[in-house]
């Protein structure tokens, strides 16, 4: 009875938090399938230890804190997948993206409207990276062009997208 | 944010992309790696990145969305409508969001292209027919460029940069047609014959590196700076330039000479705050300029004054003397100060040749000399100078001050700048006799011979602002 409750209560936390979760390893993780392996080593190590999380408190830090320990393993393994910045750095870097996901479903929303106001060739280029999932050479095939003027053009978007989501965000302290 | 600032930004955001596909070298890994060491607001900026990245590959609804609303391939290009006032240049921050305000586009695939984008230097485009994003692919069509130097590479492996304001139309790979403005060519044997049209003109060339200018009233202007080319089947080499009125209507525009000039403040203006503003026209104020030629010209009464250093061409070094009339603000204290300069569109020289540009303010300590008449000023006497000297571009040392930099880009020349010189304030500070005369200096070399002259708005000017001197007041 009580592990059918603390069952239900992990499903239910583990939901609520799927796509901060998703997001976070996402994050840390450039390859998809690496990140979802990792993702799913995590729940099933949360899943493990669940007794040892004290409810009411903060279930996502500790599902992150999990991860990223998930995250330094697949490293030591597989070390080519993965961003080239030390063990130090990652850490530094995963606080930092912990911290945006805090704003949760705002920066979503930003995004969305964001990405909606782009002009039709940034636009383009987010679709054959992200819908198309194509990768950056086969873009450049594409679209007539070279792998590092779309690496260029690609900076050149996520700039862009990323001040009109502070802005959206915080309307208040627009530029 | 400054110039330098956003550099590293563009930088880290380039670095962070290719990061993601694993695609750093151990060196840039390591810069980057010190890169977010150092600097906490760029490493924000990299989680942000990330963050980015992970949203829109996990989230694939907010892409799939996007791609629904994508019915029509290419409909008509959203113009980014930059006003006229934004070109000022303010500062080296506002030229940089100018150029990422371009737009980037892509070719619409079907058309064959024959000419490549590669490089574009604080341009800003207007009503092309054609993509302009560096990398993209042209094929025949209209650029106009409204501001900055662009560069195109044509698929026979000509290479022309065009130099705003500049109107060009690409016929083919071995062809282009200028319409209006100027451009500078440079072709390899594998394009001997490639051509450019202008309204009057045929220029073929025969592998080597020429400028062409020409107005919409079809006067141009060829100039060969190296090898050989022919304008209207008539042969003209490395050196020699064919000039069909074009340099004539620049420089001597009808309208000019008659009108009177539009802005002679002989006041101090109240900026607010403290500030007052004068210009070279106040009181006994002047602006002149001098060049490196052994004939005793004159430049008292033009309305611009040139700024160059050559050392290829000895007797085209230029230097610009501003003097002010501080005597009104005597027995006050000055907090803050700064020069502002409007640089003029210059008629002399191609861009290309001349890289992003160091110009050096120097002050004149040796006051005797502050009283120096613009419609005398030669380079046989001019104060803090020696026609003899070696350094032509710059003043003579023991009797001035350097006051400080700044910079202007590769192919600007129009705007206006507003110089925060560290030493300006305690130079006014300095002042005795009411005067104060400042000297301009390029710092900055040409590549090659015809290289671009700078040139800045005088008191004579009859359609920009004079050379200003703000002095914030304290107690």
């Amino acid at each position: 009875m009580e592990s059918s409750e603390r069952t239900t209560e992990f499903l239910t936390l583990l939901t609520q938090y799927d796509r901060a979760l998703g997001i976070y390893v996402y994050s840390m993780v450039s390859s998809n399938a690496d990140a979802d392996d990792i993702l799913q080593q995590t729940k099933m190590v949360m899943w493990r230890s669940f007794e040892q999380f004290e409810s009411g408190t903060n279930f996502i830090a500790w599902a992150r804190k999990v991860a990223f320990h998930q995250i330094l393993n697949s490293r030591r393994q597989h070390k080519r997948a993965h961003l080239p910045l030390s063990d130090e750095m990652l850490e530094a870097v995963s606080h930092e993206v912990a911290q945006l996901s805090e704003q949760g479903d705002d920066r979503r929303e930003a995004l969305q409207s964001c990405l909606h106001k782009l002009p039709q060739e940034q636009r383009q280029l987010v679709l054959l990276r992200y819908y198309e999932d194509l990768e950056v050479d086969q873009i450049a095939d594409r679209i007539d062009s070279t792998a590092g003027a779309v690496y260029r053009a690609l900076s050149r978007v996520r700039l862009a997208l990323l001040q009109c989501v502070e802005k959206q965000c915080k309307p208040g302290e627009a530029l | 944010m400054n110039d330098h600032q956003d550099t590293e930004r563009w930088r880290l955001l380039e670095l962070c992309e290719r990061s993601l596909d694993g695609k750093l070298t151990e060196e840039e890994a390591a810069t980057l790696e010190q890169t977010l060491r150092d600097d906490a607001e760029l490493r924000g900026l990299f989680a942000q990145s990330l963050q980015q990245h992970a949203e829109l590959r996990f989230d694939s609804r907010l892409t799939k969305e996007l791609a629904e609303e994508q019915v029509i391939p290419f409909p008509s290009t959203e113009k980014h409508q930059v006003s006229r006032s934004f070109a000022m240049i303010m500062s080296a921050a506002t030229a940089a969001l100018v150029t990422f305000a371009a737009l980037w586009m892509f070719p619409r695939g079907s058309s064959k292209t024959v000419a490549t984008v590669t490089k574009s230097q604080q341009c800003k485009w207007s009503g092309s027919s054609l993509p302009t994003a560096e990398g993209s692919r042209v094929g025949i069509g209209t650029l106009e460029l409204a501001e900055g130097l662009a560069t195109l590479r044509f698929d026979s492996g000509a290479e022309v940069v065009m130099e705003a304001p500049a109107t060009i139309e690409i016929v083919s790979a071995m062809a282009c047609r200028l319409k209006r403005g100027t451009l500078v060519a440079e072709v390899p044997p594998s394009a001997k014959g490639f051509t450019v049209d202008t309204q009057e003109a045929k220029v073929v060339d025969y592998g080597t590196r020429f400028g062409v200018s020409t107005g919409e009233d079809g006067k141009y202007m060829v100039q060969v700076l190296e090898g050989l080319v022919e304008v209207n089947h008539q042969e003209l080499r490395g050196g020699q330039r064919v000039d069909k009125g074009w340099t004539q209507s620049r420089l001597n525009p009808a309208s000019q000479e008659h009108e009177p000039n539009r802005w002679q403040p002989n006041t101090i203006m109240d900026a607010g705050d403290g500030w007052q503003v004068i210009s070279t026209a106040f009181g006994r104020g002047k602006d002149s300029y001098i060049q490196s030629n052994d004939k005793a010209k004159n430049f008292g009464r033009d309305p611009f004054l040139r700024v160059k250093n050559s050392s290829l061409q000895t007797d085209l070094n230029r230097k610009g003397y501003l003097c002010f009339d501080i005597s009104k603000f005597k027995g006050q204290n000055i907090t803050d100060a700064e020069l502002v300069l409007s640089i003029e569109p210059s008629d002399l020289g191609f861009a290309t040749l001349v890289p992003d540009s160091t110009f050096a303010v120097y002050g004149l300590t040796d006051e005797s000399e502050d009283e120096w008449d613009e419609n005398n000023l030669t380079w046989q006497s001019a104060p803090a100078h020696d026609s003899q000297q070696t350094e032509r571009h710059l003043p003579v040392a023991s009797k001035t001050a350097l006051l400080g930099h700044f910079l202007i880009k590769q192919g600007v020349n129009r705007g206006s700048l507003s110089l925060h010189l560290e030493g300006l304030r305690d130079f006014l500070a300095h002042d005795t006799n009411g005067l104060i005369t400042l000297i301009l200096c390029r710092e900055t070399d040409e590549t090659s011979r015809g290289g671009f002259v700078h040139a800045f708005a005088t008191k004579e000017s009859g359609n920009n602002t004079p050379p200003l001197l703000r002095v914030k007041l304290g107690n």
